[in-house]
């Protein structure tokens, strides 16, 4: 065993083939095998070697080639410098000097490299030509005139035919196409000669529709199309080729031949009579062609014949009133045939009856107008009967019968039942014409009695009840109505009286009431007014829970008093019993006394909850802001929200609430028969200071008040105050003076209020009210 | 064509634990990786069963043969005991 130092200092353990093998014999291990090798192993041996010989083979050929190729090379440049250089030639023969000489030779050479090119051109010419006369011969020997036979040539005989010789060869074509129309023949020169006129024809732009186009320039027996500018566009452009015939030649007279045909068909003699006369109507043959275009016929469906016998003996007649549908010249002849008819009854005069006969026959009314028919356009009669028709089964028959019903149910409607009312439009109006006036003509001061006495309220409505029962007769239209009205005229008077407030037809003019009758009158006049909100359910009906809370509580308090009435009582009767008993055994007393405490608890729950099971709390939470205003539940919110997040709005925010609130404020405040500035207030003390129904402002063109026209005794109490006054002008014509003098007047409906608070303090005693002021005028 | 050449039938491997042992072994390559433990531990002086012999994460099994483990002449194994 031994032991080495590697590179990396570690020491590699290692033992030597002898000791390997030792170790390896006592391992139970057969000996290592060394450089014996296998039959495989050699093989691959060999084969390696033999693999390398390969390459060195190979490398030594393709050296050997290039060495070859590069001589070759070589070979090939050096030939190009054939002959021999300046340099040799001088020194070969020694003529340096003659250049005459020199020039000579070199011509001379030229001249035999020229002549050898020129030989071996000719050689090569001749070479090729016989060879393409070989191939000429070789197809030419197979193919004969005769394979031409029914190919189409793409070109018309005239291009073809004009000059010499033209080869043709085949046109290229897609399999599709030649499937189609088989080889075509075609010349290449002649197809781009026709493209080129093609594009030149294109590139002059001509209109398609030529004027002066006649149809004699057109090629004979063709006829132009309508807008033939575009046939080739539509179908293709037009092919005017020819089919090689058998033998391979054309027939250029055929053409020709069908040429003069057509033109001969169509030929015109020039030959005429002169001495044909003339004549103002069309003789026969010139009747024949000319010809009236047809008029469409109308499609008639078969008639059905009338009574043939009974035609009979009418027949020249009828026919004609029937058939006649209008054709001029047909008519003419009907007409003779009726002038012919019409002598007949004319020479019988003397038999009236017979001649009547005869204009009934001539004017159809006898005929059997059933079975004619009178339509026109059968389709589209035959159109309107189907939609009839469908129109009828739409409408079935349920549909028939409810009609009948609906008409069944009018008519007995229109039968009154026994005790009814029958309340119309009509009689309604009527019933009003006949009671209006007179309720306000006999008792106006009744209208708003704060309290009606109690007989009345009895009273009426058995008045009513009556009023009805007399309503039952059955009686219609205005007469009814009359009759009704008038009877139970004071009835109804009082009923629609008593009738409420609210329920009554509202009066124009309303009835005030007055305030010195008592204070229920004053709240009934402040309710008409508006000032005093009528009291909704919601809100009577938490008054009624509110007094019923007082009266809970009232009765409470009562009991309460009560017990400790009764408390005392006992406490009494207690201490004197002790005293008569003198402070026997003290602990059945103490016993007793327990059980009594704990009966008198037992009471006074029993008790309290008596009298909490009518307990219903009245509640209503309401929420003030800082200034006392009643808040809304979003208001409510908000404030709750600020001072929950402690966290108020900003300032613009807030500034804009304190406004809304602050206009609010004015609202209210605000007067409601004045304007804020109490101009209306104004006016009245102006014109009750002035003696007029007006004020004048300016007279004429002038925009000054005038001194004379006076403000009479309205003497501003502040002037200062005046100038700030409000004043709109309305300019009034006075229909008493001369209108063309313009001496018109201002008349203000406004003015500040501050001129009138003089007039008025000196006008107004001091201790009346408004609304009693009010009166006062009014009165 | 077959291309491989063997040039001698004994091989030597080296064998590294990288903790300063390393063994230089001479072998055939019919030996299986057992026997080749086993001269192992005959020159390291632990015991056969101890060691493991790896290459990467390829742990090589007793019973085959280093042949068929492809290992060659000069290769180097990593030796690991357990």
């Amino acid at each position: 065993m031994m032991a080495g130092d590697t590179d990396n200092g570690e020491t590699e353990i290692a033992l030597s083939i002898e000791d390997t093998n030792a170790l390896r014999i006592k391992l139970g291990l057969k000996p290592l095998t060394e450089g014996n090798k296998t039959a495989k192993q050699e093989e691959a041996e060999e084969n390696y070697v033999k693999h390398k010989e390969e390459l060195a083979k190979a490398a030594q050929r393709k050296a050997l080639i290039d060495r070859v190729s590069k001589e070759t090379e070589k070979a090939k440049r050096n030939r190009q410098l054939e002959g021999k250089t300046l340099g040799e030639a001088s020194d070969e023969d020694d003529s340096t000097a003659d250049s005459l000489e020199w020039v000579r030779k070199q011509k001379e050479r030229e001249e035999k490299q020229k002549a050898k090119a020129k030989r071996k051109q000719l050689e090569l010419a001749k070479k090729k030509a016989s060879e393409l006369m070989e191939m000429d011969e070789a197809a030419t020997s197979s193919y004969t005139p005769s394979h031409l036979k029914g190919l189409r040539v793409d070109h018309s005989l005239e291009d073809i035919a004009g000059g010499g010789e033209t080869i043709l060869t085949l046109k290229d074509a897609t399999i599709m196409e030649n499937e189609e129309e088989g080889d075509i023949l075609h010349n290449v020169n002649i197809a781009d000669m026709e493209r080129n006129r093609k594009n030149l024809e294109n590139k002059k732009k001509k209109p398609g529709y030529n004027l002066y186009d006649d149809e004699e320039f057109n090629a004979p027996g063709e006829k132009r199309n309508l807008l033939s500018q575009y046939d080739e566009e539509l179908d293709g452009p037009k092919r005017n080729g020819f089919v090689i015939s058998e033998e391979g030649t054309v027939d250029l007279d055929q053409k020709r031949k069908e040429v003069s045909e057509k033109l001969r068909t169509n030929a015109v003699s020039l030959s005429y009579e002169k001495t044909q006369e003339i004549k103002d109507y069309y003789t026969q043959e010139e009747m024949v062609s000319f010809k009236k275009p047809k008029k469409k016929k109308k499609v008639r469906r078969e008639r059905k014949q009338l009574d043939f016998d009974a035609l009979d003996e009418e027949a020249p007649i009828h026919e004609t009133v029937v058939r006649d549908h209008g054709s001029r010249r047909r008519g003419r002849t009907q007409e003779d045939d009726r002038m012919d008819i019409d002598e007949v009854p004319r020479s019988s005069r003397d038999a009236p009856q017979h001649s009547e006969q005869m204009d009934y026959e001539l004017s159809n009314r006898n005929a059997n107008i059933e079975d004619v028919n009178f339509v026109d356009d059968d389709d589209l009669q035959s159109a309107l009967a189907r939609a009839r028709r469908l129109q009828a089964q739409k409408r079935s028959k349920s549909d028939v019968e409810e009609i009948a019903k609906a008409a069944r149910e009018i008519k007995e409607d229109d039968t009154v039942e026994e005790g009814a009312v029958v309340l119309s439009a009509t009689s309604e109006f009527v019933r009003n014409l006949a009671t209006a006036p007179v309720v306000k003509a006999t008792e106006p001061a009744r209208t708003n009695r704060p309290a009606l006495p109690k007989e009345d309220l009895e009273e009426e409505p058995a008045n009513t009840m009556e009023v009805d029962d007399e309503d039952q007769e059955e009686k219609g239209g205005w007469d009814h109505e009359r009759e009704r009205s008038t009877k139970s005229l004071d009835s109804s008077v009082e009923d629609v009286m008593e009738q409420d407030d609210g329920d009554r037809l509202p009066a124009p003019i309303e009835e005030e009431p007055l305030v010195a009758s008592g204070l229920a009158a004053t709240v009934a006049l402040l309710s008409q007014k508006g000032f005093v909100e009528k009291a909704s359910a919601e809100v009577l009906e938490r008054e009624r829970k509110q007094s019923e809370k007082r009266a809970w509580l009232a009765e409470q308090r009562k009991r309460d008093l009560l017990r400790e009435i009764q408390k005392e009582k006992e406490k009494e009767r207690n201490k004197e019993r002790n005293k008569a008993r003198g402070g026997g055994d003290r602990d059945r007393d103490w016993y007793r006394e327990e059980q009594e405490a704990r009966y008198a608890e037992r009471e006074r729950a029993r008790e309290v909850e008596e009298r909490f099971r009518h307990y219903i709390p009245d509640v209503n939470l309401d929420y003030h802001d800082e200034y006392g205003r009643k808040l809304n539940a979003k208001e409510a919110f908000r404030q709750l929200s600020h001072k929950f997040h402690g966290k108020a709005s900003g300032k613009m925010k807030t500034e804009k609430r304190l406004k809304k609130i602050e206009d609010e404020l004015k609202m209210e405040k605000m007067s409601s028969t004045d304007t804020p500035l109490g101009t209306a207030n104004a006016l009245l003390e102006r014109t009750k200071a002035a003696g007029a129904a007006h004020v004048v402002l300016s007279v004429g063109n002038r925009g000054v008040l005038p001194a004379d026209v006076a403000l009479a005794e309205a003497k501003p109490a502040k002037p200062a105050r005046q100038a700030r006054a409000n004043v709109t002008t309305t300019t009034v014509v006075d229909t008493d003076r001369n209108v063309n003098t313009y001496n018109r007047e201002k008349v203000t409906f406004g003015l500040g209020a501050g001129t009138s608070s003089g007039a008025s303090k000196r006008k107004q005693s001091s201790d009346d009210g408004p609304v009693s002021k009010r009166f006062k005028e009014e009165e | 064509m077959q291309l491989w050449i063997y040039k001698a039938a004994m091989i030597e491997i080296v064998c590294n634990d990288r903790l300063g042992k390393k063994v230089r072994v001479k072998c055939n390559p019919d030996d299986t990786i057992r026997d080749l433990k086993l001269l192992i531990a005959a020159q390291t002086g632990t015991k056969p069963e101890k060691i493991v012999l790896k290459k990467w994460y390829t742990v090589y099994k007793d019973h085959i043969t280093l042949d068929d483990y492809e290992i060659h002449d000069g290769m180097n194994l990593e030796m690991y005991y357990q």
